[in-house]
């Protein structure tokens, strides 16, 4: 589904991600954990055309990603909820859905796609003529999920669905994660909050500095003293 | 001094009229720093060019009056499309580019209307629509009149745009947060031309409007630009519906005083209520406070 080549990113001179690489299947969740400032919010960016690479290649769904800008490669069937959630917030929860499928011309399928969401989201059904700024933040990242599935992609990026949640509602939203993953979805998750991540994903790379410094079976990880002292709180 | 209920009756008249114009000077302005989170200084100089289309295609060419309107519309909406494409486009991102060469473009047009038609004596465009309407016992020219229902179209059709259509809603999109809207497979640079495009052609038609009832000058879009962006400030940057509602109250301010006292203090009394909502309410009277 997605290779991820000798990633590197500058912001200014700075360089933010150097030399990452990670791959993700078909079907498969993978999650990017590190502390905060290790790049994974930027790697997300390189990838949506958000932000530019300095160099390195991607290749997604068999096919060399050259330098398209973000709505080009939304187009390519890549959907980024960016941290922060970002829903628009003048507009109604149904707006918001709808502009999730901008690409799709024909109203009838629009229309057949936010029903789907809906059964994933009943909540959003209960609001949907609400101003998505008045909502919560747990509702704004269940309408910023829900606009990402509207134009039915193949790869999701989530960037810190949990930020900001109080921990009832992370647990809602890694249930949603988790149902999404069952349903047979691509996800790459990037979150600081490293024990939810890698009790959801199959996969996991711990970023340090811009660079992967371990990877492997997110089970594995999880149970490695050095991920335990890092990032899970554990002596 | 005693008011008599005429000239009340006149001062409202002569305020919705004036209200009017303000907000489809304002709109387009607004849209703009939505959209494009970039000022157009040579707003003023679209309004002018607006006015200058009606002085050319109905005054010296005999086009219907109607028809003129149109065409300004049509032409400034084309010169708006070209500001976007020659200017903000190459300097998207950076506000003080933006600024010198929207100033810059706003001299050069003026000095291209006084090249091309004289800077000397305003032009004068014949009335085409002759007598006056009794309102309430004011009586009110037919040509100030028309604006009224014409401005009430412009914006419909403008809000009709921006809340039901998919382009429309595209841009509010983009207005509200560009990368966000460019995630979902918008193009924020069409989204830009389009808003410059409804910009021109909302600045052509305040232009072309006041084309009857104002001289026409090549300097007449400084006043316009002022007050578009005292319209644009109270209300709140980038919203439509607090510029219209600024547009009415601005010419509230600017018909009472200037009935009261002068024009010259009407435009005082409006600076200084733009400098007291800026310290008061930066967001604007409709506008949302940045979180």
């Amino acid at each position: 589904m997605l290779q991820v080549s000798n990633l590197c990113v500058h912001y200014d001179r700075l360089a933010v991600v150097r030399d990452l690489s990670f791959s993700v299947d078909d079907g498969e969740v993978v999650t990017l954990i590190g502390a905060n400032g290790a790049g994974k919010t930027t790697t997300l960016r390189a990838l949506s055309g958000l932000k530019r690479r300095t160099s390195g290649s991607i290749t997604f769904q068999g096919q060399a990603i050259g330098f398209p800008r973000a709505h080009t490669m939304a187009r390519l069937g890549m959907a980024h909820i960016p941290e922060g959630r970002r829903v628009f917030p003048e507009m109604s929860v149904l707006e918001n859905l709808e502009m999730g499928a901008y690409r799709q011309r024909s109203s009838k399928l629009v229309h057949e796609t936010v029903e789907e969401v809906f059964v994933w989201f009943p909540r959003l059904k209960e609001r949907r003529d609400q101003t998505a700024g008045t909502m919560s933040g747990g509702e704004q990242q269940m309408l910023a999920i829900g606009r990402a599935m509207m134009s039915r992609p193949n790869l999701l990026l989530m960037d810190e669905p949990s930020l900001g949640l109080a921990p009832t509602v992370c647990a809602e939203i890694a249930r949603i994660i988790i149902a999404l993953k069952k349903s047979g979805r691509t996800i790459v998750l990037v979150e600081q909050n490293a024990r939810m991540a890698l009790n959801i994903a199959d996969r996991a790379y711990v970023i340090e500095r811009g660079e992967v410094s371990m990877e492997g079976p997110a089970a594995e990880l999880a149970a490695d003293p050095r991920v335990k002292r890092a990032y899970l709180g554990v002596a | 001094m005693a008011m008599t209920s005429s000239l009340v009756i006149q001062t409202i008249v002569n305020a919705v009229v004036l209200g009017s114009l303000y907000s489809l000077m304002a709109v387009g302005l607004s849209l703009c720093f939505g959209v494009m989170k970039m000022a157009n200084f040579a707003h003023g100089e679209l309004v002018m060019a607006g006015a200058y289309a009606v002085y050319v295609f109905y005054a010296l060419y005999g086009v219907p009056f109607p028809a003129a309107v149109l065409v300004a519309m049509v032409l400034i909406g084309l010169i708006g499309f070209a500001v976007n494409w020659s200017i903000f486009v190459p300097t998207e991102g950076n506000l003080l580019a933006g600024f010198m060469a929207t100033a810059g473009l706003s001299f050069v047009l003026q000095v291209l209307a006084g090249q091309l038609w004289g800077f000397g004596q305003p032009e004068a465009v014949p009335t085409p629509y002759m007598g006056a309407a009794d309102v309430f016992g004011a009586a009110v020219g037919w040509q100030r009149l028309i604006v009224v229902p014409v401005t009430a179209i412009a914006l419909g059709l403008l809000w009709f745009v921006l809340a039901r259509t998919r382009a429309g809603k595209s841009l509010r999109a983009c207005a509200q947060d560009r990368e966000a809207a460019a995630l979902q497979g918008i193009n924020p640079r069409r989204a830009a031309a389009w808003a410059m495009a409804m910009a021109g052609a909302s600045a052509g038609l305040a232009g072309a409007l006041m084309a009857t009832i104002f001289p026409v000058t090549p300097y007449m879009g400084h006043n316009a630009v002022l007050v578009a962006f005292v319209v644009v400030v109270l209300g709140g940057m980038s919203s439509v519906q607090g510029a219209v509602f600024a547009a009415f109250i601005l010419a509230a301010a600017h018909t009472i005083s200037s009935t009261v006292w002068d024009s010259v203090i009407g435009m005082m009394v409006g600076v200084g209520l733009m400098a007291l909502i800026l310290v008061l309410r930066p967001q604007g009277l409709l506008g949302r406070a940045a979180s």
